[in-house]
């Protein structure tokens, strides 16, 4: 505030006698050299809500109000506006109120009626600008004080004196470390020792003590306590001083706070302790440097354990390579996720880990995670295992249901030969019931038919033709009922060792007529010296007969027939025609081989299957009974043979029958 | 000439009634039907035929039983006895010739030709 301005100067005069308070006005209006706006009040009750409205730059104060009186009075003033410079007004005998108003902060004061207007003006000037002036330095002191109350570092000085300490300076930083003020750390030569915690009080004496005999320290950090009751961190630093002589005189330190830095670490270190996962800090060199205490539950080591040792120690013999060489990885920078291996435990198991880690070149120091993946691993196994279970299960199923399958097939052809064998059966009852029944009419008939031909008197020829056609069929109707016994009684065969070429040639003997009357020629290739053959002889002339009817009538035109036997070894066989007969023969086993061959128009194919069935017929109607290829079936294989019809390549039908000798029963 | 006197035992009546008629036809035979076994042995008796054509199955006495009884007669059994048969047994099957209990015997249905080549035959012996 310069008086010179042109701006006039506010005063707020608190007076309630209104005669000095005229006086004082008149003076001011006196002075040339500034303009004043005077306003007044008579009651501290005006003054206050004033100064708190407006603003002044001065105040004028009579102590002696009517609701206020002394310095009361100024202090209520001075507590409104702390700011505005108060000029105390008193009365001639009241000088050391007056001073006792200057202590506690006024800035002048005027004796009422004695100060003409130039004292006045100088007076009121000087308090303005002292005010001013204290305004400034105040502000600066409280930058200053911030300043100090934020510094959270301070040096101090121990003064030793044989040994002794003697006494202490703090930095004034102290008090917003430890709330103490220098003053107070001079005053109390051990305070510095008091306010350490008790639990950090032998590291701190340690650290006086190596320090006082001269030696450097590492820096310590301990707690203590704040004058507030808090509990702060430091870092102290402490380095001795010596005199010429090289005696310890003082000791020199600095006292950081890292509470916050604590704080942070503690944190850090909470989350670090608790982890389920193992935490490490390694070093370049290939050791544990810092590891968190899930180490020691997960391998069983304690922490002395695995910083004692190169961490590839504890590694899987097996994963040992893989793991320095990610160890290399790391070393050159790279961050490594995802890596597994084995850490033996204590108790001589594996435990897998899983890896994250990263590397800190500055520091040569390695950062790294692991977890316990060994019940995940156990489980992939277990998984693996029990996959593999799976698949030897379903394989194990599916060749059992194969097997199901087979034996199902097999079933059914049994069960299609016991279908076979029981129809057969039914039709050998049948056709013996059939055949006393139907023959005795048929022999009647017969008899009938001759005797109406015996005693014909006319010459119809027609009467004739037809008695002829009427025996021819009794004749037919008599065949089948033959081919019926002949098939019912074929279950009882009498077996002699026999030649086959015998029978063969008996049966073409019997067939001579047939083929000489069809023009067909005979090509026989009858192996001598067959093995001999357990065989019913009529039995298996009845086989070669039906077969070779067969092949004549199958050559109405001609052609030839061609017969052959052989003795060998068994060739390989279709295996569903072994499973079809059930025939007790294997390949390689000695067998008597008869080969019938025609060269007529072969079977149909659709019909080729149904060949053995009783009744099946592809003849004309009267020349075949149906039963002349079941009946050869049922005989063979009452032989332990095989019989099989099939179409040859180049025309005709070839039927091959296999016969296993059968060695003599023992006698 | 002596017609032959040929006794039929069969329980078929119109079968020995054809016989009948188809033989006595021929001029050479005498011929009784008799189509109840039990009484074959009374016909023998009233009879006295040179030749037994007997049915093997019959109601009542069958061919065997009779054939026994025949056997069993001091005159009788030398009376030629040729069986007929609609049976099954193994021996009549495929070939003729075959015998019954040491019989010739004759399948049925048999030709006018077989049967009196076989009457023939065994008239012979």
């Amino acid at each position: 505030m310069q008086l010179t301005e042109s701006k006039p100067v506010r005063v707020l005069l608190v007076e309630d006698d209104s005669v000095s308070a005229r006086l004082l006005q008149a003076n001011l209006a006196q002075v040339v050299t500034a303009q004043f706006e005077l306003q007044r009040v008579e009651r501290l009750g005006e003054a206050l809500p004033r100064l708190g409205q407006e603003r002044f730059d001065i105040v004028l104060l009579d102590l002696s109000l009517p609701d206020s009186r002394g310095l009361e009075t100024f202090a209520a003033v001075h507590t409104q506006a702390p700011a505005v410079p108060i000029i105390v007004l008193t009365g001639i005998d009241d000088d050391r109120l007056a001073l006792e108003a200057i202590r506690e902060g006024a800035q002048d004061y005027l004796v009422k009626g004695e100060a003409d207007a130039k004292t006045l003006a100088r007076v009121m000037r000087y308090a303005i600008e002292r005010k001013r002036v204290e305004e400034v330095l105040r502000e600066s002191e409280q930058r200053y004080k911030h300043l100090l109350e934020s510094t959270t570092d301070y040096i101090y000085t121990v003064m030793v004196k044989d040994g002794q300490v003697v006494s202490t300076a703090h930095g004034p930083a102290c008090l917003s470390v430890t709330g103490y003020t220098s003053k107070e750390y001079e005053a109390d030569p051990f305070l510095w020792y008091q306010m350490v915690h008790e639990e950090d009080r032998p590291a701190v004496i340690a650290q006086a003590a190596h320090v006082l005999a001269g030696k450097p320290v590492a820096p310590l950090e301990h707690r203590l306590y704040h004058k507030d009751g808090s509990i702060r961190w430091v870092k102290n630093t402490s380095v001795p001083r010596k005199d010429e002589q090289g005696r310890v005189i003082a000791c020199d330190g600095l006292i950081s706070d890292i509470t916050e830095r604590k704080r942070v670490q503690e944190e850090r270190d909470r989350f670090f302790t608790l982890s389920l996962d193992l935490f490490c800090i390694s070093g370049y060199d290939g050791y544990f440097k810092q590891l968190n205490p899930a180490w020691e539950q997960t391998l069983g080591y304690s922490q002395a354990e695995l910083l004692a040792a190169p961490y590839r120690e504890f590694v899987h013999p097996e994963d040992r390579e893989l793991t320095l060489a990610e160890g290399r990885e790391l070393r050159s920078g790279r961050v490594i996720t995802t890596f597994e291996n084995r850490y033996r435990c204590k108790d001589g198991s594996y435990k897998w880990l899983l890896w994250n880690a990263v590397p800190f070149p500055e520091q040569q120091l390695i950062y790294a995670a692991a977890r316990d993946i060994t019940d995940r691993k156990q489980a992939e196994a277990q998984l693996q295992q029990t996959n593999a279970d799976l698949a030897r299960s379903r394989q194990a199923l599916l060749t059992a249901l194969a097997d199901v399958r087979k034996s199902h097939q097999e079933l059914k052809a049994a069960q299609l030969q016991l279908i076979q064998a029981e129809k057969m059966d039914s039709v050998g009852t049948l056709a013996a019931g059939v055949a006393h029944e139907v023959k005795n009419p048929l022999q009647i008939l017969l008899m009938g038919v001759r005797y109406l031909a015996n005693n014909l008197t006319t010459q119809d020829v027609k009467l004739n033709t037809i008695l002829t056609d009427m025996r021819v069929a009794v004749g037919r109707a008599d065949t089948i009922i033959r081919g019926l016994l002949e098939f019912s009684s074929s279950n009882q065969l009498l077996m002699k060792s026999e030649d086959l070429n015998e029978a063969v040639e008996q049966a073409l003997w019997l067939i001579n007529y047939e083929l000489t009357a069809n023009g067909i020629r005979l090509i026989k290739g009858l192996s001598p010296g067959l093995p001999p053959l357990k065989l019913d002889k009529i039995k298996m002339e009845q086989v070669f007969i039906n077969i070779f009817m067969n092949a004549i009538q199958a050559m109405p035109r001609g052609g030839t027939l061609t017969v052959k036997t052989d003795a060998t070894p068994l060739p390989q066989l279709h295996p569903h025609l072994l499973e079809r007969t059930g025939a007790d023969l294997k390949s390689g086993d000695p067998v008597v081989v008869a080969t019938i061959e025609d060269t007529g128009q072969g079977i149909p194919l659709d019909k080729l299957t149904k060949i053995f069935d009783p009744f099946f017929t592809t003849k004309p109607v009267g020349k075949g009974t149906g039963l002349g290829l079941t009946v050869v079936k049922k005989i063979i294989e009452l032989h332990g043979g095989l019989v099989d019809v099939r179409n040859r390549p180049e025309g005709g039908v070839r039927v091959t029958l296999l016969i296993k000798p059968q060695p003599d029963p023992i006698p | 000439m002596n017609k032959k006197r040929i006794l039929i035992v069969d329980d078929e009546a119109g079968f020995t009634r054809l016989l009948k008629f188809n033989l006595e036809a021929t001029g050479h035979y005498v011929v009784r039907e008799e189509n109840w076994g039990d009484r074959a042995l009374v016909a023998v008796k009233e009879f006295n035929p040179d030749l037994i054509l007997l049915d093997v199955m019959m109601p009542g006495k069958d061919g065997g039983e009779v054939a026994a009884r025949l056997q069993a007669h001091p005159h009788w059994r030398r009376i030629p006895l040729v069986f007929l048969t609609a049976a099954v047994k193994r021996e009549e099957v495929g070939s003729s010739g075959g015998r019954i209990g040491g019989f010739p015997y004759l399948a049925k249905p048999v030709d006018m030709e077989e049967l009196v080549g076989c009457i023939e035959k065994n008239l012979a012996v």
